[in-house]
This record gives structure tokens, C-alpha cells and sequence, in this order.
């Protein structure tokens, strides 16, 4: 039985791969999606634990996403982990007030996001 | 009835000879007066007042006889002899008065008082009972004409009022009133006095009437005093208004007037910051006031104008609005009046004759009725006229001191045109720097969006190859040999993009900063293409998008930087993949010209947004460059691309295909260019690889223009008494470097000595030229030499070589070759001053490289057959051989402004705004600034900037209109009206041919000259034009070539039977 069910989300199929590993390794189930539409959609559908999102996507950005998310019943309740290049204060703060649970810049130590993942499943359980 | 009056009435015979002295100078000088208003043509006036003055005289003199003698019947007739003087003098104060002429009213309303005066006092002498008869007589007499000053000064005041009049004329005025109303102080007195010392006085009648006389005539004197002095100053140039135009007002006629009353005034209103408008109109109000002036015109003009605009104007009548002319002065049409005066203002006086047709444009619509001459003051600043006052129809005749009155006053206009100039410097500067904020903002906007992309893209693969070293590290021992092999391609494929974007970043900053190591060698694109091509297969694999790649079948080879060109290519192709959706395709072609190579990247993306074309190649600029981009790149590919393909001389332009997505064009000169060395100029360094790209570029224009393969420029070297090849195009180096030929040897030795070109069609069959002692022509076919003129003097030859597509060269070819010749002497010329030319080279480069540019654009067919049409209309029009020279050049470079109008504007007609519109308008004097260093023609010059000019005036820049537009332009705008109209524009149904021509005839007399549709037509017909889908043909060129294809076959044949005979015969 898997600790828990994460959704990463993330256009460059490099860092959604690693992250399906090294997630993976830690015991974890492990979904992907491509774009904000998709993560939407798996969101809804897979009821993650968590969901680890990248900004800069085409189409619908992860902003944009994580408003979405948040702005629905189904989805709403699912914390949702920032990873992205935007490092500046403003980023955050705008990641913030979508209603991200936590900000992580790139680039990320795999260790300590997967240390991140714990510790915000065990403290919402 | 009067008894007694002749018997008592004693009038001494001094006293009576006096009074009749008096009479006669006063009717001569009222003579004189008749004759000047004879010149100003007042035809009936003059004989009013002249019958009038005849009767007017001898009314009083016959009542002074009549008194002498006492006749009743005498006096009688002198009253109604008075009367009727005083009926013709009404007549002409009358039509004075409609004629606006208040000075001859003034003097008329005089005359005709004093009659009055002399009819009345008679007539009352005849008819009152006898107690009051004298006194009443004298009386009423005398103080009728000395009510007449009175009026008059009031008449004069009113007339003060009305117009601005300076202060010399103010004084003189002030003075002749002071005299006149002495004079009238002085009739009235006599008046009183002999009224009253008729009854008063002992022994009467005689002593009052001898001092009353005595008044009499002091005041008469007095007002013939005044009436010689007032209008002095305004007759004295006398017949200056018949002399012509070369003939300045001649200096020794006596100035009375002190010119330029009003000049302090005027200056201290321009120095406080008037309103222009008003100043104008105030100088134009005092010159007028000053000279006497029907009407003056203030024109100027601004800095880059040719027309001089109608700034203030005054016409008699107090009109002041602004008045319209049938002609508009241009600096041209003054120069042909006014020339030869230098930088010294210089006054013209110009009757009607010599006026003649251009009258419309001195003389107001308003005022075309009148007759008589004006008089022209240009002011000219640094050789350029930037103003002129005109000054016309003079009330008397022209005045002595108008040259020095228009004079004075060219200080408050100069003042007041440098103020307008540079008002108008000022507001362009305003208008620099606000688009300088703008530019700074943009680059400023551009540099973070550039940090923000270049962060992002460093980030994401640096962001993995760090997760995935960390991931290996924790994992080492449990992870599987085939996903560390998996993990290590991801790394290193994450590595590789970081290097890329470093390269390019570093690159580009190289290239910015002009330290980019150019190390040129042999190329062969086609190959060099390939391996780009085959290096990017695998992306094209997995993003799924097609490929083309169309070589041609010979090697092209490029003297260049190999992989500067790999990396410029490398760019361009993985833009086209990065922009082409799944299953889209991307097409590389490659194609030769004649000294160029030509690269087509195609894709089929959506293209790129129309207000984006121009702006692609800027560095930074990414046309999407927001978070949710689909595509990644530093925004600096295009930019490198660019900076590449400029070090190599080249040109890179992009356009939307409809059907396919975005077309990149890459043009890179073929280097097979020798360029002699200069051993002995002293030329080192940079400054001799200047000069040898310089020479370069021209050998490319010659070899482009001509699609030569061929193409040398031999300029005679008078030292050596032979021709040296300069720089030539697809020789043998070692022929360059060495060879002298010997005036009157060989082809060019030929050519240079008979100083007339030669063209031959098909080597092999001419007997012009036997191929024995043209070893450098070895392998040509057909070529060209035409002498290469500086002015009158043979420079040189100009030769070119060997069409690209393996024709022979058309007599079309031969015209455009000659019409170079001017353009190429002048800047080989430069060259030899190279000092000044190093500063002016990159604006030499532009303007030539703009040249080549637009000819790609074109078509070179398309431009040889619209120069064939030019050309035609031209000869139908009868121009001359100079003209069609010009025009030949003009046609080629016409439009080369429009190289530098942003692309979007160019293409898209339809939507512009009116800022946009005012931009696309420039391009006319863009083409101009483009071309002047090259220094040409002024005519080709003019030919270039008024090449919009509408014969209805409804052109640009200038609004000219009619003959104004040199008549090379008006065929230009209509030959290039056409080339719009049938080439095809990505945004625009292109016309058929017909179309186009009846969209042309029905311009006939609106945008275009009539006379030239008409000869555009014909010559249309004659030409044998024709729609062939896109491009126009021309069956004379067509069949040109086909006729000389013929002859030859023809010489052959015969040639052949000749031979078979022969041997027949053995």
C-alpha cells in the first residue's frame, strides 16, 4: 500500500521523470501530467494526496492552475506544492495568495522536496 | 446786379500776373500728377482730371479777366466753364474711390474744391443783388476751398485708421498736413479779410480784395507746396516698373523714404515671442504701407521644403486673408527669376512679359485681373533661399526705396523664419527624445524580459542535471545499470543546452561589441547546410516535423566563416522546427544568383504576428515572452543570425507566406570578388579593408544589376598610360593582381580609346571580336563594355560578363549598364578622396546595399521590364538624352527609401493610421538621405524625392503639382502605380494587367499627368505587355532575345553551307 498518491505536473518531461523516481523510491504513487489542463483533469479525477506544480507552462500556467484548483470543491482540499524557476519574493507571494501551500525554487534537492512531501502529509493527516 | 464791381475792383498787374503764374504751376503740377496716373493706367480718371484741370484754369482766369473788364456775360461763363471742371473732377474722385487710390482722391477732392470755390465766387459776383454781391462772392469762394483741407485731413485720418502705415510715412504725412492747414489757415483768412475790408474798409472793394488775392495766392502756394512734396518719395524711381527681370531698381533714383519705419517694432515683437502669424502679416502690412505697395507676400519655407509657403500677406483693402495662388512658389521657379544675386539679397522687378506663365505664382488668384509688375526680394541662408518678399502693383509708380525698404525689413523676416526653423528643430528633437524614452523603455522592458527568459532557461536544465546528480548520488548502490545510463543522457543532454545558451549569450555580446574573430575560407554552403540538416534530424524525429532540403546542382561556395554559417544556419532551421506544429515540414533551399547566394528557411507554423516581422531580429526579443510560452530560446538565435550574416555583408529578411508559416530569406554575397591591392595609396589597415569591401560592394551592384557572373571595373591609370583592373567579380586573381591594358588593345583598351560601348550577344559568332586576345573572357559568352564616363572625360570601362541563366545580354542590359556608369564614376571618385569616403562608408553601404536589396525584392526581371516602360514613355514624351539618363538610374533606385520603412507598413496599405501613413510618407526623402552620399544627379535626386508628387497636388511630400513635379517623376509615379498594382503583396489581390491599366487611365488628370497615361498606354501596347501569373512580360525584350537567338542561327547555317560547298567543291 502506497503512502500516498502525488500528482506532479511539469512541461519538461526530464524533471517529471526524476521526480516520478525519486518520489517513487520513497514509496510513494506517482502521476504526471504535462500541462495545467491535464493536472486539472488527473486532479479531479485521481484524488491526489498532493500536488507538486511547475509555473511556467503553455497554456494554463500554474498560477492559473492552482486557482482553478483551489476554486473547486472536488480538488480544493489537496495541498499544492510550488516548484519553480521564478524565485523572486513577488513569485512567492503571488503563489501564496492562489493558495499554495509551500514554494520550492529550482533548482530543487530532490532529498529535501521528498522530506517536504512528508512532512506536509503527516501534518495534514 | 454788380455795376460797379470791374470799374472799382483794382487788382494791380503785378498782382494779376502773380495770380496767373500761380494758376499755371498749380495746373502743371496737377499735369505731372495726370501723367503718373496715365503709367498706373487710369486711363479715365486721366481724362477727368485732365479736362478738368483745363477747364479749372480757364475758369479762373477768365473770371479775373471778366472782373478786369466787368463783363457780366464773361463772368457768367467762367462759373459754368467752373461748374462743369467741377463735374469731371467728381467723376474722377469718384472711380478713385472705387479704385481704393485714396491719394489721387485726396488731391482731386483739392482741385475740386478750389473750383468749386472759383465757379461759386463767380457765379455769386453775377447773380446777387449788388449790396452783398462782392463780399459774398469772395466769401463763399474762399471758404469753400478752405473747408477742403479740412475735409481732406479728416478723409486722411479716417484712412490712417484703417491701415498700419510706418513711421517715416506718419512724419511726411504729419508734415504735408502741417503745410496744407497752414494753407487753409490761410484761405480762410483771405476769406474774412477781404470780406470784411470790402465794406469796412475805406476806398473798399480794391485794397481788400488786392490782400485777400495776396492770401490767396500764399495759400495756394502752399498747397502746391504740398501737394509736390507728399507723393515725392513715391515717384521718384519713375520708369523702374517697365525694366525686366534682370534688372535690379537702378541705384542713383532718389530714395526720399526712409526705409524700414517699423523694423525695431516688428524685432522687439519676434524677440518678445509674438505669434508668427501675426508678425508675417504685420511685416507684409508695413512693407506695403512703406513702398505703396497694392499687395505684399511674405513666403518661407522650412528647413527640408522646396516650396515656399505664404506666411504673411497685405493687399490693399485691408485684406488680409490668407490668399490663394494658381502656382506654388518653389525654390526652383525663383531661381529661374532670381538668380545671379549670390548671397547679398538682390531685388528683381518683374513685369507680365517676363512673368508670363508663372505670374500665378508671384501674383495672388484674387488679383490676377490686374496688371502690373512686382517686385522680388529673396533672402537666401547658406546658398538656400528660405524666404522671399514679393511686392507688387504700386498705387504710383515703383517708389526708389522698395529695394531698401524690402531690405530692412529681410532683417525681422530671417529673424522670424531662423525662429520658426528653429521652432520646428525643436519640436523634432522633442520628437527624438520622446522616441528615444520610448526605444529606452522598450530596451529596458526587453532586458528584464531577457533575464527573466535567460534565468528561466538556465534554470530548467541546470534544475535537472541537479535532481538528477543528487538522485544518482543517494541511489548509487541500488540503482540499475540501464537507468543511471538513462539518467547520465539526461544530464548530459541538460548540459549540452546550458552551453549552447552560454555560446550564443557570449557570442552575441562578441559580435556586439565588434570582436568577433571572422575567420573567412572556402564554404560550400550546399554541403554545410546538409550536415546542419542531418545534425538536427533527430529533433525533427521526435517532435515529429518533415523535412526538404532543395540544393541546386552546382557547388555553391562562399568566401566565409565556417561555422559562423553553421551556427547562423544551425539557428535559423531549429527555429523553423521549434515553430512547426506535429507533422508540419521545413523547407531549406538553397539557390545561386548571380553574386549571391540565396537561403529559403520555410516552415509551416502559424508565422509570426505582422507587428512583430520587423522586430524578430532585435536581440532579446521574443515574440512570446510570457509565462505560459510554448516555445523556450534565449531570444537571441534571430539576433546572432542577423549579426552573422551583417559580418558576412549579407542580408536576412522574414515575410508570412499565406498558405505555409514564416519565410526566412538569408542573401550572402558570393566572395569570388578580386579587389587589386592598392600598393602605392598608402592605404593600411582597417582603412584598406574598408576600401576593398567598398570596392567589393560596387563589383556586386555591377554583377547583380547586370545578373552577370562576370563583372570588372577598369579604371585608366594615367601614369602608367594604361587600364588597371580595380576590382572584378569571376576572374582570375592572378589577372586582376597583373594585368595592364594598353589603350586602344584588346576589348577594353578598345572601348576606352573609341569611347563607345560594346556589346556582344554570342562571342563564338560575332566578328567584332576574335576570342584569340580576350584570355580573360576565355569562357564568356556574351558580354558588355561600356566606357566608364566622369562627366565628359572616359574614366574607365565597366565590363560585365556571362548572364547567370546562360543568355546573351539584351540591348535593355546595355542601358542599365551605361546608366550605372555615372553612379560608379562618382564613387570611385570618392574613393580616391578616401579620407572623407571612410566616414561616409557605412552610408555608402547602405545606400548600396539597399540598392541590391531592392532589386531582390523586385525581381530583376520585373525591374528591367518596368524601366523598359519607363524608358518607352519617356522617348514618346521626347525627352532628352540626359533625361532618359537620369531616368534609367532613377528608375533603379526610386524607391530604395522604402528599404527602410518598417515591413509591416510596407505591405499592408489598407489599415494604416494616420501616424503610420505620416511615416510611410518619409520614404520619399528617406530615399533621398539614402542615396546622397553617393552623390548623383540633382535630377536623379529630385526624381527620388518627388516620385508620390500627385498632379493634382495631392502628393507627397511637397503637394506639387503639375509642371512643378519634374516630369521623370510624374512617368515614375505612374510606371510604379502599375508595379504596385499587378505585383502580388501578401495582404493585397494583386490586379491583372488590364486592370491595372484602367485603374491608371482613370488616374488620368487627377494623380497622374495625362499626358503621361497616354504615353504609358501606348507604350504599354507597343511593348507587347502581357500577364504571365505573377510577372510581367514584355514581348519586345522577349523577342529581342529571340532575334539575336535567330541571326545567329542564321550566320551558322549559312555558314555551314558555306563549308559544306566548299568541301562539295574539292
Amino acid at each position: 500500500m502506497a503512502k500516498g498518491k502525488i500528482l506532479v505536473v511539469d512541461d519538461e518531461v526530464n524533471i517529471t521523470q526524476i521526480l516520478e523516481f525519486s518520489i517513487g523510491a520513497e514509496g510513494y504513487e506517482v502521476i504526471t501530467a504535462a500541462n495545467g489542463e491535464e493536472a486539472i483533469d488527473k486532479a479531479r479525477r485521481e484524488q491526489p494526496d498532493l500536488i507538486i506544480l511547475d509555473i511556467m507552462m503553455p497554456k494554463i500556467d500554474g498560477y492559473e492552475t492552482c486557482r482553478i484548483l483551489k476554486a473547486n470543491p472536488l480538488t480544493k482540499g489537496i495541498p499544492v506544492v510550488l516548484l519553480t524557476a521564478k524565485g523572486r519574493d513577488i513569485d512567492k507571494r503571488l503563489g501564496y495568495e492562489v493558495g499554495a501551500t509551500d514554494y520550492i525554487v529550482k533548482p530543487f534537492s530532490p532529498n529535501k522536496l521528498v522530506d517536504r512531501i512528508h512532512q506536509l502529509l503527516v501534518g495534514s493527516k | 446786379m454788380l455795376r460797379t464791381g470791374a470799374e472799382n475792383i483794382f487788382i494791380g498787374e503785378a498782382g494779376a500776373v502773380t495770380y496767373l503764374f500761380v494758376l499755371v504751376l498749380l495746373s502743371l503740377s496737377c499735369i505731372c500728377r495726370a501723367v503718373s496716373a496715365r503709367r498706373e493706367g487710369g486711363r479715365k480718371e486721366l481724362g477727368a482730371l485732365a479736362s478738368g484741370l483745363v477747364l479749372f484754369v480757364a475758369a479762373r482766369a477768365i473770371g479775373l479777366c471778366a472782373m478786369r473788364a466787368g463783363g457780366e456775360g464773361l463772368s457768367l461763363f467762367a462759373a459754368v466753364l467752373g461748374l462743369a471742371g467741377l463735374y469731371l473732377m467728381i467723376t474722377s474722385i469718384l472711380s478713385g474711390r472705387r479704385r481704393g487710390d485714396y491719394t489721387s482722391l485726396r488731391k482731386t477732392v483739392l482741385g475740386g474744391g478750389l473750383i468749386a470755390g472759383a465757379a461759386l465766387g463767380g457765379a455769386a459776383l453775377v447773380l446777387l443783388p449788388d449790396s452783398i454781391a462782392g463780399p459774398a462772392a469772395v466769401a463763399t469762394g474762399h471758404i469753400f476751398a478752405a473747408a477742403v483741407p479740412a475735409g481732406l485731413i479728416a478723409g486722411m485720418l479716417i484712412e490712417k485708421g484703417r491701415r498700419p502705415v510706418g513711421i517715416g510715412t506718419a512724419v511726411r504725412a504729419a508734415g504735408g498736413f502741417f503745410i496744407g492747414a497752414v494753407a487753409a489757415v490761410l484761405l480762410a483768412a483771405a476769406a474774412v479779410i477781404s470780406t470784411n475790408a470790402w465794406t469796412v474798409l475805406p476806398g473798399g472793394g480794391p485794397f481788400a480784395f488786392q490782400l485777400g488775392a495776396l492770401l490767396d495766392v500764399t495759400g495756394m502756394f502752399l498747397f502746391l507746396a504740398w501737394l509736390t512734396l507728399e507723393p515725392a518719395g513715391r515717384r521718384s524711381a519713375g520708369a523702374a516698373g517697365e525694366t525686366t527681370a534682370d534688372n535690379s531698381i537702378s541705384a542713383d533714383a532718389p530714395a526720399l523714404l526712409t526705409p524700414g519705419g517699423h523694423v525695431m517694432e516688428i524685432s522687439r515683437t519676434i524677440v518678445s515671442g509674438g505669434r508668427e502669424k501675426d508678425i508675417y502679416r504685420e511685416i507684409a502690412a508695413a512693407i506695403s504701407a512703406e513702398t505703396g505697395a497694392g499687395f505684399v507676400v511674405v513666403r518661407a519655407s522650412g528647413e527640408d521644403d522646396e516650396r515656399l509657403e505664404v506666411k504673411g500677406y497685405f493687399a490693399e483693402g485691408n485684406d488680409s486673408r490668407s490668399p490663394t495662388f494658381s502656382l506654388s512658389l518653389t525654390r526652383e521657379r525663383m531661381r529661374k527669376y532670381c538668380i545671379g544675386a549670390g548671397a547679398a539679397p538682390g531685388v528683381f522687378v518683374l513685369d507680365e512679359k517676363t512673368l508670363g506663365e508663372d505670374r500665378g505664382a508671384f501674383v495672388p488668384s484674387a488679383l490676377s485681373a490686374e496688371k502690373g509688375s512686382v517686385v522680388v526680394m529673396p533672402f537666401r541662408e547658406g546658398g538656400e533661399e528660405r524666404a522671399v518678399a514679393i511686392a507688387g502693383f504700386f498705387r504710383d509708380e515703383m517708389p526708389g526705396g522698395v529695394p531698401e525698404a524690402l531690405k530692412a525689413y529681410g532683417v525681422n523676416i530671417m529673424q522670424i523664419v531662423g525662429r520658426e526653423i528653429w521652432a520646428g528643430r525643436t519640436r523634432k528633437r522633442e520628437k527624438e527624445l520622446v522616441f528615444c524614452k520610448e526605444e529606452l523603455e522598450s530596451v529596458n522592458q526587453m532586458k528584464s524580459n531577457f533575464l527573466s527568459i535567460v534565468s528561466h532557461e538556465l534554470r530548467t536544465p541546470l534544475t535537472s542535471i541537479k535532481a538528477y546528480t543528487e538522485t544518482l548520488m543517494d541511489n548509487v548502490e541500488s540503482i540499475e545499470t540501464d537507468t543511471v545510463r538513462d539518467f547520465l543522457k539526461v544530464m548530459g543532454e541538460e548540459n549540452d543546452r546550458v552551453i549552447t545558451l552560454v555560446d550564443n549569450i557570449l557570442n552575441y555580446a562578441c559580435m556586439e561589441n565588434g570582436h568577433l574573430k571572422v575567420d573567412k575560407a572556402e564554404c560550400d554552403l550546399g554541403s554545410l547546410i546538409e550536415e546542419v540538416h542531418a545534425g538536427l534530424e533527430n529533433r525533427m524525429l521526435t517532435e515529429r516535423v518533415n523535412s526538404e532540403v532543395k540544393l541546386p546542382r552546382t557547388r555553391v561556395v562562399l568566401d566565409a566563416d565556417r561555422e559562423l554559417i553553421r551556427q547562423m544556419l544551425h539557428n535559423l532551421i531549429s527555429n523553423a522546427i521549434k515553430f512547426t506544429p506535429e507533422g508540419g515540414r521545413v523547407t531549406v533551399i538553397l539557390e545561386e544568383e548571380a553574386s549571391a547566394a540565396r537561403i529559403v528557411v520555410q516552415d509551416t507554423g502559424k508565422g509570426i504576428p505582422e507587428d512583430q516581422l520587423e522586430k524578430i531580429f532585435e536581440r532579446f526579443h521574443q515574440v512570446d515572452a510570457s509565462d505560459t510560452r510554448e516555445h523556450g530560446g534565449s531570444g537571441l538565435g534571430l539576433a546572432i543570425c542577423k549579426n552573422i550574416i551583417e559580418w558576412h555583408d549579407g542580408n536576412i529578411w522574414v515575410e508570412n507566406v499565406k498558405e505555409a508559416g514564416a519565410k526566412f530569406t538569408v542573401m550572402l554575397p558570393m566572395k569570388d570578388v578580386i579587389v587589386r591591392h592598392a600598393v602605392s595609396s598608402g592605404f593600411i589597415g582597417a582603412v584598406r579593408f574598408e576600401r576593398e569591401r567598398y570596392l567589393t560592394l560596387l563589383v556586386e551592384m555591377l554583377s547583380g544589376f547586370l545578373q552577370a557572373r562576370k563583372a570588372s571595373i577598369m579604371i585608366f591609370d594615367p601614369y602608367n598610360r594604361t587600364l588597371q583592373v580595380v576590382a572584378a567579380k569571376g576572374l582570375d586573381p592572378e589577372f586582376v593582381q597583373n594585368t595592364r591594358v594598353e589603350v586602344g588593345e584588346r576589348i577594353s583598351g578598345k572601348v576606352f580609346a573609341e569611347e563607345e560601348a560594346l556589346h556582344v550577344f554570342d562571342i563564338e559568332r560575332d566578328s567584332k571580336v576574335s576570342r584569340s586576345n580576350n584570355t580573360a573572357y576565355y569562357w564568356t559568352k556574351s558580354f558588355i563594355s561600356v566606357p566608364l564616363r566622369d562627366g565628359d572625360d572616359v574614366i574607365g570601362v565597366l565590363n560585365v560578363a556571362d548572364h547567370v541563366n546562360n543568355r546573351g545580354f539584351t540591348e535593355a542590359d546595355r542601358e542599365i549598364l551605361e546608366s550605372l556608369g555615372p553612379v560608379i564614376s562618382g564613387m570611385v571618385k570618392k574613393l580616391d578622396a578616401y579620407e572623407t569616403v571612410s566616414s561616409n562608408f557605412e552610408k555608402l553601404k547602405d545606400a548600396m546595399k539597399s540598392i541590391l536589396h531592392i532589386r531582390e525584392v523586385w525581381g530583376a526581371r520585373n525591374m528591367l521590364n518596368f524601366t523598359m516602360i519607363a524608358m518607352s514613355v519617356a522617348r514618346r514624351l521626347n525627352l532628352d538624352e540626359k533625361s532618359l539618363t537620369a531616368l534609367r538610374m532613377g528608375m533603379s533606385i526610386y524607391d530604395l527609401g522604402m528599404m527602410k520603412i518598417p515591413r509591416l507598413l510596407r505591405v499592408k496599405k489598407e489599415s494604416l493610421s494616420e501616424k503610420e501613413w505620416e511615416k510611410l510618407r518619409e520614404h520619399p526623402d528617406l530615399g533621398c538621405s539614402l542615396i546622397s552620399p553617393m552623390g548623383l544627379d540633382e535630377r536623379i535626386m529630385r526624381m527620388v524625392r518627388s516620385h508620390h508628387e500627385n498632379y493634382d497636388g495631392s502628393g507627397y511630400p511637397a503637394g506639387l503639382m503639375k509642371d512643378e513635379i519634374p516630369i521623370e517623376s510624374r512617368i515614375i509615379n505612374v510606371v510604379d502605380s502599375f508595379r504596385a498594382l499587378i505585383m502580388p503583396g501578401p495582404y493585397r489581390r494583386c490586379f491583372s494587367m488590364d486592370e491595372a491599366k484602367n485603374e491608371i487611365i482613370q488616374g488620368a488628370g487627377t494623380r497622374f499627368d495625362p499626358k503621361v497615361v497616354g504615353a504609358f498606354v501606348k507604350s504599354l501596347h507597343d511593348l507587347g505587355a502581357r500577364d504571365d501569373r505573377f510577372e510581367l512580360v514584355l514581348d519586345a525584350v522577349e523577342k529581342e532575345l529571340e532575334e539575336k537567338e535567330m541571326e545567329h542561327e542564321e550566320k551558322e547555317m549559312e555558314h555551314g553551307e558555306t563549308v559544306a560547298a566548299f568541301k562539295e567543291g574539292i
